[in-house]
């Protein structure tokens, strides 16, 4: 059989029926599907509004950016080159000058045409040239002598003593005993306790 | 109102032409929808849709007669629905099918209704149905319809061959149940 005979009366009874067989819900959400249009419309009314507007915003947005990045570029490069036409400068004046190089610094650019220059000078140090010969070192001193020779004459002057260090003198005046003279003293009487031991007082000193 | 005169309002953004306009075709294109979806919550989505498209690209469409028209608002609807489908279910093109002859007696006219009719289409797998109703009822050719649903000719035919032999086979079901 011929198959396109199944569209041709398909077709011929769907075109009969003239859209009619889901009319019924078709027409009861008609108008719900056209709420929703209008909403759709209205919101994309708005949509396309807060579209218009972000644009607007982004194209001013990319302007301002694209001038003030230009402006940056352009400031940066005059900088760049005032740098350079004030090192070549200052070079030219280093040599003039015959100043170490290290001792002018370019500070701060404060203006396009003002440069603040700083000068730090070098710290000089002067180291002695001349060999000086320390021969000694020396040290007045009150020496005290004590003996025990009675002959030996107190009236003895104050000694200058060269090439000796005030702690050694100190030490040898401080630390030498005093020689005295032994004699025996006989001393009557005694404790309680002496008394009964019959014990003599006799006393070495 | 004339359907050229709808347009022209609605051009110049008349709120009661795009009324005038939904409400003169809104039915054709429910079942225009339906036919291919076969689900009522389906089609109210891809109507609004198709409205939207319709009423927003309104001024770019050159009015030529009422048919061309309507048949661009056809496409519309066609095209949202195949791309609504597909985009919840990857559409398939069921290869496999039962080939089985074909009763010319099946096919008298007088005994088929439009209720037989809308049950077998919808009861087809999604490719079947939408070859066949593309081609057989909207009137489309093979090449329209391979480039609509992005596949081969070649593959259009072959579902529409199948379609039929599957629509064949629903009637003498539907025969044999009345029996």
């Amino acid at each position: 059989m011929d198959t396109n005979k199944i569209d041709e009366v398909f077709k011929k009874i769907i075109d009969n029926n003239n859209n009619e067989y889901y009319q019924s819900e078709a027409l009861n959400s008609k108008d719900r599907i056209w709420d929703k249009l209008k909403m759709a419309s209205l919101n994309s009314g708005r949509r396309a509004l807060l579209i218009k507007i972000l644009a607007a915003a982004s194209i001013i947005l990319l302007f301002l950016s694209s001038i003030l990045f230009y402006n940056l570029k352009h400031e940066y490069k005059r900088n760049q080159s005032l740098a350079n036409y004030y090192t070549t400068k200052l070079k030219n004046l280093n040599t003039y000058l015959s100043i170490p190089k290290d001792t002018i610094y370019i500070q701060k650019y404060l203006h396009d045409t003002i440069v603040k220059i700083e000068k730090r000078e070098k710290i000089k140090v002067e180291y002695l040239t001349q060999n000086i010969h320390i021969v000694d070192t020396v040290y007045k001193t009150d020496t005290v002598y004590k003996t025990t020779d009675k002959s030996v004459d107190f009236n003895i002057p104050k000694i200058i003593n060269e090439g000796k260090s005030l702690e050694i003198q100190s030490f040898v005046n401080t630390k030498q005993p005093v020689v005295k003279n032994k004699k025996f003293a006989l001393r009557f009487g005694g404790n309680n306790n002496e008394l009964e031991d019959t014990r003599l007082a006799f006393k070495h000193e | 109102m004339e359907l050229k005169e709808i347009i022209k309002h609605c051009r110049s953004g008349s709120q009661l032409a795009f009324n005038s306009l939904f409400n003169k075709y809104y039915q054709l294109l429910y079942h225009v929808s339906k036919r291919i979806l076969g689900n009522h919550h389906d089609v109210e989505d891809v109507i609004i849709l198709s409205f939207t498209k319709i009423f927003k690209n309104i001024n770019k469409v050159e009015y030529i007669n009422d048919p061309c028209f309507v048949k661009w608002m056809k496409t519309i609807a066609i095209n949202e629905s195949i791309r609504f489908i597909d985009s919840k279910k990857k559409l398939e093109f069921i290869e496999d099918v039962r080939v089985v002859e074909i009763d010319d007696s099946l096919l008298n006219e007088p005994e088929l209704d439009i209720d037989i009719v809308y049950k077998t289409i919808n009861q087809l797998p999604d490719g079947y149905r939408i070859v066949f109703t593309l081609f057989a009822i909207e009137g489309y050719n093979h090449k329209d319809i391979s480039q609509m649903l992005n596949i081969t000719e070649s593959t259009s035919k072959s579902q529409l061959r199948k379609a039929r032999i599957r629509i064949v086979n629903q009637l003498k079901d539907f025969e044999n149940g009345h029996k």
